[in-house]
């Protein structure tokens, strides 16, 4: 054989082998070539719409994310009733005490003492409620007078919970680590109850910096 | 000799590629042809759409429940999603919270796939924000046709 027609066979083979290489991805979302990078942009989507739900959600489930936590008591009945939100000690419960219904309505409140440990007291009636406590830059009501008379709780406690402000960034960033270089973080808190957070997408297919809310 | 070297340098170069294809060809394989990547764009968009309208709707908040994730309802969440796509479609619905993977009966598993004879299979990823803790909606997706 010629010179020529070995140099033929071999450009063949090579042509072969890369489209055979080519045709031949790896299982579920990664590609085992560098050809098929999987698209990102749905991943992108993703991750825009969780913020956004998470903001349309936070509206109805918490009162203003500048109070950190919150206790939820079930209450039976109707009437003026006293709760105790277990607020840790010295807290300072006559600034920063407030009560929300179920639609997130503030409802006027008094306190039993100035720090914690305080029990709430408010007019209600059978439905579920939230005292929120811990926000250091509150300031009284109008609606708060002095301290009342400490009477027996009424009300059962459901549950203690923090704010939810910073869980969601890392379930994003755990989502994508592999897949894009990815950073998100709470940039501030706006309405009371909605969040910007600042986001760092970059894939081979989709580039993004800058605020998602 | 000039010939015989350029002869040996070409059956080397045909053995590199023979070797190299050999490797690579042992990935698991999903995809035969451009058309079928095609596909599975197409299966993964659907698997996306299907879990987001399951949540905009209202199913989601619905079922998974907002404080202890075990305590969801895993049946009813299976067959919306499975009814929201043609018979002709096998799925596996994966979810994932706090690095923690569950299967699609709640039961505590190891993440992905983990089904052999399912190489081709799409991967559609949603986030439910719904909850105080976020959990991600896994759903693989592949043709039975």
């Amino acid at each position: 054989m010629k010179k020529g027609q070995f140099m033929l066979i071999a450009v063949i083979l090579v042509a072969i082998s890369f489209s055979i290489i080519f045709t031949y991805v790896r299982s579920a979302d990664t590609s085992a070539v560098i050809f098929f990078e999987p698209n990102s942009r749905a991943d992108f989507i993703n991750l825009q719409n969780s913020v956004t739900t998470r903001n349309s959600w936070l509206d109805s489930y918490w009162f203003d994310l500048n109070w950190q936590n919150r206790s939820t008591f079930l209450i039976s009945g109707s009437g003026v009733i006293q709760v105790d939100p277990q607020i840790p000690a010295g807290k300072d419960c006559f600034n920063e005490v407030r009560v929300a219904d179920s639609g997130n309505n503030e409802i006027p409140s008094d306190v039993t003492a100035m720090t914690a440990p305080c029990n709430v007291e408010f007019a209600a009636s059978s439905g579920t409620y939230q005292i929120y406590w811990n926000n250091p830059s509150a300031t009284a009501p109008l609606y708060r007078g002095p301290p009342v008379p400490l009477v027996a709780p009424t009300g059962a406690l459901i549950r203690k919970e923090g704010t939810p402000t910073n869980l969601l960034c890392p379930h994003i960033i755990n989502a994508y680590k592999g897949l894009a270089d990815i950073n998100c973080a709470v940039q501030n808190i706006y309405s009371n109850n909605q969040i910007n957070y600042s986001v760092q997408f970059r894939s081979l297919d989709v580039s993004f910096e800058g605020s998602l809310n | 000799m000039v010939n015989k070297k350029g002869y040996f340098y070409f059956i080397e170069i045909i053995f590199i590629v023979i070797l190299m294809a050999t490797v690579i060809l042992s990935f698991p394989r999903a995809e035969t042809s451009h058309v079928r990547l095609t596909e599975q764009s197409n299966l993964k968009a659907i698997g996306f759409t299907t879990l987001k309208n399951l949540d905009e709707s209202g199913i989601f908040s619905k079922y998974i429940d907002s404080y202890t994730f075990t305590n969801s309802n895993f049946t009813a969440i299976n067959t919306y999603v499975k009814q929201g796509l043609p018979s002709t479609i096998g799925t596996k619905i994966q979810y994932e919270l706090i690095s923690n993977c569950y299967s699609e009966s709640g039961a505590s598993e190891n993440c992905g796939l983990n089904i052999t004879g399912n190489q081709d299979a799409t991967l559609s990823e949603y986030i439910f924000s719904k909850r105080p803790v976020p959990v991600t909606i896994r759903l693989f997706s592949w043709r039975l046709l």
